[in-house]
């Protein structure tokens, strides 16, 4: 709507807005419609209505598009930028400083930031929004075209329903009569306000540039009080009216146009020095160019985007170059204060030519990447290349293929700069740790390996060393070769690299691929002790790195308290860290802690709860492009589908693990043929799962994966092959630190030689741990031997046991499980009987009460008895509790 | 609008005015039929709407005018909804009908119009969707 004329017909879209602003649930709105139909005007209406409520506004332009932070610096600290280098550390550093100045600026609310034209926004910008929206300190309104693409970023949050869509249409006929009527301030002829309806279809700008031009030549006149269109207008689309109107202009006017339509926004001085003032206050009187005061700046912008566009689709290639010179001659004379202006200055000097410093093209290629625009970043850094800034700029190009994904891009990069032999130490190992990670994701252990070994040797620098051999451990250790790992420390731990264990940065890296080996090796209090160092030296770090680190060192403990089977702590810790991670929006560490609890939940026995958390691993894993982690989760399903007792969607789960190929994370080959081995088992090939458990188990015990062997060596035990997996077992329970192997073995000495004290302490080992699958098949065991030996009672209590276990456990189930007779069930009538014993009511008491002879009360007593495997009345309390 | 719609709304308007109280008070049970508002607030802004109402019917030639006495019109009456005033609107001008016996169709048409255009003005001023005003009081 043209900025001059009364808001009509938008109220109940003002009225939405606002109710989406209080609904904590509703994360921002984005405004789509035609052009000209009014957005930029709904969004800023919204800004003014808000107030004194925290607002602000960014404006999306091609100029401003590929410079990073372009959009948004001017809300952020001048220093926002300051001291970044190029890694993840410093995209997190720059998000931790623009979230706390937008938080600043939000107060105890909710910042409402129009969003103007989103899909001209720099990639940066948007990044840094998509966490703050997230965390509700901002709620973005963009506006964007309809027919445009919705950056990916906004797109993705419309898709998970976080953002809400509203369209915003053409006026009504009613509405055309109200404007017109408010807008020329008198009554209009019905005539003309159907016209002018009619050519203008209702859109705002159309209609603005129609009363324009007729007032203009005269065709819309008042007539006796009335206004009144006395001859139609010769243009009539909106392309069309706005030509018309910028072919009115003189030249001074189209100078100041040409420079906003090349430019975007700029402040007043800059374009008061650029182009002639009085031109640029007659234009803000034609209603094209709109002055806005923003805190202390005073800005100029076009007032519709496509008087931009046009001007730019007719601009001759050399006038835009040299308009492009004159702005960046202007920028660097005057207009420097951040490092976003340099960003500015490079790219203008990269269109406009003119000579730019490799520094400025490498502090705006950090910039780009920062915010993830791998092809700013890479055009700036290849262009920093050439002038000589060979080591900022394979740095800057290595993150760019890390970031796209692209392996051999990486690969092609380091064999560039590898032979050039330039490099120093620091970006070689940069350049050599990128390569190693990258080659591990895509299940090259040895090539990763290969490149941390032969850069290790390559450099000089103990510092570049010690990072090297911390990679080789950490490889190590997430391939599940800890005692490899753990020697591959030895060098540092015994003080090679001299001052280097003193940085907190190798100590957090180091206590993570310890915490790793250490589960790995089932020494999980070892674990847990790593995981807690690395924590500590994580809070040694500056604030935004101690935030990013942090959820792997979670990630670490909670793994080696499910793997020692306390479930509930590891369960506490991940669940309250996720709400954290889901906040920051750190998809890989949510990913991970989706797949901790869903391993909780499957070692619990709990099948549903089992496959929600995989399921939701699996979708982020997807998002965060974490290929090892899919693997793993989709097995976790396959997993979960057999608690559950469907065999079906199980094996179609391993089918599609099979699919998604090798992943070199520990164990991941082992639990997937794990899983198939135990639906083989399910499925009733029990010969053919034996073996395959063998097998599996026999490659753990290599690797020295001893927490996963242990596992397996359990899962023979359950398929009733305790005698041959006893020792090792037994073995385990010393070279490990886990209740819940202990509780394993404690089942597989009562199976090789029961008694009634053993069978307990089995059953009630594991029921401590809440292996609540693990407990009900060792008490069904348990039962089947106290029936063979005659013991009823005994029999019967286990079987009430068991039951009580499955329910906990939701209705888990497994062959064995399903084989072994059910524990019968109290009638209703029982139940009554029972609970007015236990309360201690006598027999012939019972008998009054139900109206029965006190006979029928002490038979049902008998069964009731019977049922429970209870002696008499003073364990029929407990008995029922349990139930 | 044009000049023949607003001469409609002046005219009725001026036959209603002949006697405020029976508008006020027909507007109060047209008002009751339609809105949720408490009794004693329904009689204030209907009172409100036969003031503001009055204030702007000789405004419809140049409704610009409005603005610079709009804070005095407005005055008393609180933060409204849309819904509100939606049914302030319908109100209003089925109060009109009964009083002056009837309006023809070219009149309820104009009054319609009349109303979209009253919305307009007071809405800006009456309407808190962010509940800024809200917020300020707090």
């Amino acid at each position: 709507m043209p900025q001059g004329w009364p808001l009509t017909g938008r109220r109940a879209h003002l009225d939405r807005l606002g109710a989406w602003y209080a609904d904590r649930s509703v994360g921002g709105v984005v405004l789509t419609g035609p052009a000209g139909v009014g957005k930029t005007r709904l969004g800023e209406e919204a800004l003014a209505a808000a107030a004194p409520r925290p607002t602000a506004r960014v404006v999306g332009h091609p100029a401003t598009q590929s410079i990073p932070l372009g959009a948004l610096a001017h809300l952020l600290p001048a220093d926002l930028a300051r001291d970044l280098g190029d890694g993840d550390d410093d995209r997190a550093a720059l998000f931790h400083r623009a979230r706390l100045a937008l938080r600043e600026r939000a107060g105890d609310g909710r910042l409402l930031l129009l969003l103007d034209d989103a899909d001209q926004l720099d990639d940066t910008s948007l990044a840094l929004l998509l966490p703050l929206s997230l965390e509700g300190a901002v709620f973005p309104i963009a506006t964007i075209r309809a027919g445009r693409p919705l950056p990916a970023v906004l797109a993705s949050l419309a898709k998970d329903g976080h953002l809400v869509v509203e369209t915003v249409g053409a006026l009504s006929g009613s509405e055309v009569v109200t404007l017109l009527h408010r807008a020329l301030d008198g009554p209009v002829d019905s005539d003309s306000v159907k016209r002018l309806g009619a050519i203008s279809e209702g859109n705002l700008q159309v209609l603005s540039e129609l009363v324009r031009q007729g007032l203009a030549d005269g065709s819309l006149r008042s007539i006796d009080g009335t206004w009144t269109l006395v001859k139609l207008p010769s243009a009539t689309g909106l392309s069309e009216l706005m030509s018309t109107h910028l072919a009115g202009l003189d030249a001074e006017e189209r100078h100041v146009v040409e420079v906003l339509a090349v430019a975007g926004t700029l402040g007043i001085t800059d374009v008061e020095a650029l182009a002639d003032a009085d031109a640029l206050e007659r234009l803000e009187a034609r209603d094209v160019v709109r002055v806005r005061v923003e805190g202390s700046r005073v800005e100029v912008a076009l007032t519709h985007p496509m008087y931009g566009e046009l001007i730019r689709d007719d601009l001759p290639v050399l006038r835009t170059r040299s308009l492009q010179r004159r702005l960046a001659d202007r920028l660097e004379r005057h207009g420097i204060r951040r490092r976003e202006d340099l960003a500015k200055l490079a790219q203008l000097r990269l269109a406009g030519g003119g000579e730019v410093a490799p520094e400025i093209l490498i502090g705006a290629a950090r910039l780009a990447l920062l915010g993830r625009d791998t092809a700013t970043a890479r055009a700036m850094a290849e262009a920093a290349a050439t002038r000589g800034s060979l080591q900022h700029a394979a740095r800057v190009l290595a993150e760019v293929a890390v970031m796209r994904a692209d392996l051999p891009e990486l690969e092609e990069l380091v064999t560039r700069y590898w032979t050039a032999g330039e490099l120093d130490d620091d970006t070689r190992v940069h350049l050599a740790r990128r390569l190693s990670a990258a080659r591990f994701a895509a299940g090259d252990f040895s090539g990763a390996m290969d490149i941390a070994r032969s850069t290790g040797v390559m450099v000089a620098d103990d510092r570049a060393r010690a990072s090297m051999v911390v990679q080789q451990a950490a490889l190590l250790a997430n391939a599940g070769r800890p005692l490899d790992a753990l020697e591959a420390m030895r060098p540092i731990d015994e003080g090679s690299f001299g001052w280097t264990l003193t940085h907190p940065r190798v100590r957090t890296e180091l206590a993570a691929a310890r915490s790793i080996a250490n589960i790995t090796l089932g020494r999980y209090d070892d674990a847990i002790d790593a995981a807690r160092a690395g924590m500590a030296a994580q809070r040694e770090l500056p604030e935004w790195l101690a935030r990013r680190g942090m959820a792997a060192h979670v990630i670490n403990e909670a793994h080696a308290l499910q793997y020692a089977g306390h479930y509930d702590r590891a369960e506490e810790l991940v669940e309250s860290a996720l709400v954290s991670a889901e906040h920051a929006g750190a998809l890989a560490a949510q990913v991970w802690m989706r797949i901790t609890l869903g391993e909780v939940e499957r070692d619990r026995g709990r099948g549903r709860p089992c496959v929600e958390h995989f399921t939701a691993a699996t979708e982020l894993a997807v998002r965060a492009g974490q290929q090892a982690a899919l693997v793993w989760a989709v097995v976790g399903i396959a997993q979960g589908h057999l608690l559950c007792g469907d065999l079906d969607r199980a094996e179609a789960a391993i089918d599609r693990a099979d699919t998604l190929g090798h992943s070199p994370v520990a164990t991941s080959w082992g639990t997937r043929e794990r899983t198939r081995a135990l639906l083989w088992a399910e499925r009733g090939r029990r010969d053919d799962a034996v073996e395959l458990l063998d097998a599996v188990a026999d490659v753990a015990r290599r690797d020295g994966t001893f927490g996963f062997e242990s596992t397996v060596r359990y899962d023979l035990v359950r398929l009733d092959h305790a005698p041959r997996v006893i020792d090792r077992l037994t073995e385990l329970t010393t070279l490990m630190q886990s209740r819940l192997v202990v509780a394993m073995q404690a089942h597989a000495h009562a199976s090789c030689d029961p008694d009634p004290q053993r069978w307990g302490r089995a059953v009630g080992a594991l029921e401590a741990t809440g292996a609540l699958l693990f407990a009900a098949e060792c008490a069904t065991e348990a039962a089947a031997w106290f029936d063979d030996h005659g013991d009823e009672r005994a029999a019967a209590a286990m079987r009430q046991r068991v039951a009580r276990l499955v329910e906990e456990a939701g209705g888990v189930t497994s062959s064995r499980l399903r084989r072994a007779p059910m524990a019968e069930r109290l009638t209703p009538r029982e139940r009554q009987v029972a609970m007015l014993a236990a309360n201690g009511a006598t027999s012939r008491t019972i008998a009054e009460r139900l109206f029965v002879s006190k006979r029928t009360v002490d038979a049902h007593l008998d069964r009731i008895y019977r049922k429970l495997g209870v002696r008499g009345r003073a364990e029929l309390g407990s008995a029922l509790e349990e139930r | 609008m044009n000049r023949d719609e607003i001469a409609a709304v002046r005219r009725t308007w001026s036959v209603a005015m002949d006697d405020p109280d029976t508008l006020r008070a027909v507007t109060v049970s047209e008002l009751k039929l339609r809105s949720i508002r408490a009794t004693t607030q329904i009689e204030r802004d209907a009172a409100w709407m036969v003031a503001a109402i009055d204030v702007l019917v000789p405004l419809l030639h140049r409704p610009a005018a409005f603005s610079t006495g709009a804070k005095a019109t407005i005055g008393p009456r609180l933060p409204a909804s849309l819904r509100e005033l939606a049914a302030d609107r319908d109100a209003l001008v089925d109060a009109l009908d009964r009083v002056v016996g009837g309006l023809s169709a070219h009149e309820r048409g104009a009054w319609v119009c009349a109303t979209d255009l009253f919305g307009e003005l007071v809405g800006e001023h009456l309407l808190d969707p962010f509940r800024a005003t809200a917020s300020m009081l707090r």
